[in-house]
């Protein structure tokens, strides 16, 4: 499992991963994501159009980063599933808990839009 | 009985690469030891590992010594209480046998002070309570009855170690003292001799990872073997067998088992561990090095990686709890 970060021009940082999200995958990644997230302003993006595989163990790392940046105000949103990622994020009822989006410019648009009701 | 399935159905990709990838990282670790109390249980191969998963929709995922036969032990246990529910009712066995857990040694010769019964099936005074139960019904024929469930379960005809039963039996000093104690807390009843008979063999059916796998996809499958389509357990007895393994089922370390695994499951000292994701899976391991507790080093291990790759836990954060709520809208 790789990870690497990218400091966008608003300010968002852009999470890298790549490899299967799973329990040794974890594992490798989870001090350096949680660095990242540390360090990250209050909006984080995760790339997982690298991903070919999400474990539940994945997706619980995830759900905890979101929380943590949520708590100090921030958000967490994630970039580019591939299909058989997206469909476990729906399934799972994950995608409704965390913002899931085709791609960066898609959670540019989505983070400049009015929120809904204002 | 439903039409048999004829043609197997290819295994699950993702889960025959995730059992493939969970048995090469469990593979390595030959910490433990093979149980000894029984002398025959002390003559296996320590470090055969094998692993099986079947699915609801009649799927077979299987690795290493997924084929190796071995005796079943205290596995049988779940099996046999699901029997009894089903003969005599849950409040009669109720009467007769608690459900909660004891904390204490499956060979624990204590008694739940509340009650005087055994606290659970699943430990040895509880398990021959459950064959005292069954040979109430069945009598002499109770061995036969069981036999053909279980068999039934696992898809194929199963038989009995004579070796492993003869070693049971004739140094089953310790399941002894608890039948007799059972008379006199009124848990069994006389003659108690056929009763222990009926135990010690129960511990004795020679299964493989497999067959675990298939008997577990048949709790999952609502008492249907998946396989095969055969009706083999109650459904109302099904449920109930699941909660007391959920919370039971693997000694002493139950507790740390649904914290860490989070599905229903049973372990036995041959090295096996079957559990059960309902209305989805059975998994079976077999790995004879046994921790100090009396569980499989490895099957522990496998099944704590499975859990965290598949979502397995009950609690889960990708899990919804009623799927029926979830169809109210």
């Amino acid at each position: 499992m790789q990870l690497h970060t990218n400091r966008l021009a608003d300010g968002t940082e852009l999470v890298l991963l790549a490899g299967r999200l799973d329990s040794a995958g974890v594992a490798s990644i989870e001090a350096a994501l949680s660095a990242a997230i540390a360090a990250a302003g209050s909006r984080v993006l995760v790339d997982l159009s690298q991903v070919s595989f999400l474990a539940s163990i994945g997706i619980r790392a995830l759900l905890t980063h979101a929380r943590t940046l949520a708590r100090r105000g921030g958000s967490l949103g994630l970039v580019g599933p591939r299909a058989v990622v997206a469909e476990v994020l729906d399934v799972t009822g994950i995608a409704k808990i965390i913002p899931v989006f085709a791609d960066v410019e898609a959670a540019s648009a989505a983070s400049k839009a009015p929120a809904p009701g204002s | 009985m439903n039409a048999a399935v004829d043609v197997p159905h290819a295994p699950h990709p993702a889960l025959e690469a995730g059992l493939a990838s969970v048995h090469e990282r469990c593979l390595p670790d030959t910490t433990g030891e093979v149980a000894t109390y029984i002398p025959e249980l002390a003559t296996v191969e320590p470090d055969a590992f094998g692993i099986a998963l079947a699915t609801i929709d009649g799927r077979l995922s299987a690795r290493g010594d997924a084929e190796r036969a071995f005796t079943i032990q205290s596995v049988s246990k779940a099996f046999s209480y699901c029997l009894a529910l089903e003969l005599l009712g849950r409040d009669e066995v109720f009467r007769h046998v608690g459900v909660e857990p004891s904390g204490d040694a499956f060979n624990a010769i204590v008694f739940d002070p509340r009650t005087g019964r055994p606290f659970n099936p699943m430990v040895n005074a509880g398990a021959i309570t459950v064959c005292g139960l069954i040979r109430r019904v069945h009598g002499d024929a109770a061995l036969d009855f069981v036999m053909e469930r279980f068999s039934g379960a696992a898809g194929r005809p199963l038989s009995i170690s004579e070796d492993v039963y003869r070693s049971e039996a004739l140094t089953g000093h310790r399941n002894r003292a608890i039948g007799h104690l059972l008379l006199t807390v009124g848990a069994a009843s006389e003659p108690i001799e056929p009763t222990l008979d009926l135990y010690f063999r129960l511990c004795s059916i020679l299964v493989t990872a497999t067959d675990l796998a298939r008997m577990g996809a048949t709790l999952a499958n609502i008492g249907v073997n998946p396989f095969t389509g055969a009706s083999v357990f109650d459904v109302a007895a099904v449920r109930d067998t699941l909660s007391v393994m959920f919370t039971c089922g693997m000694y002493d370390y139950s507790g740390n088992w649904a914290l860490d695994v989070g599905v229903p499951a049973k372990s036995g000292v041959g090295g096996g561990v079957v559990g059960v994701v309902n209305r989805q899976l059975g998994i079976g391991s077999y790995s004879p090095r046994l921790d100090p507790k009396g569980n499989s080093v490895r099957g522990l291990a496998a099944f704590r990686i499975l859990a965290d790759e598949f979502g397995l836990h009950a609690f889960e954060c990708t899990n919804y709890g009623s799927e029926l709520v979830r169809g109210l809208g």
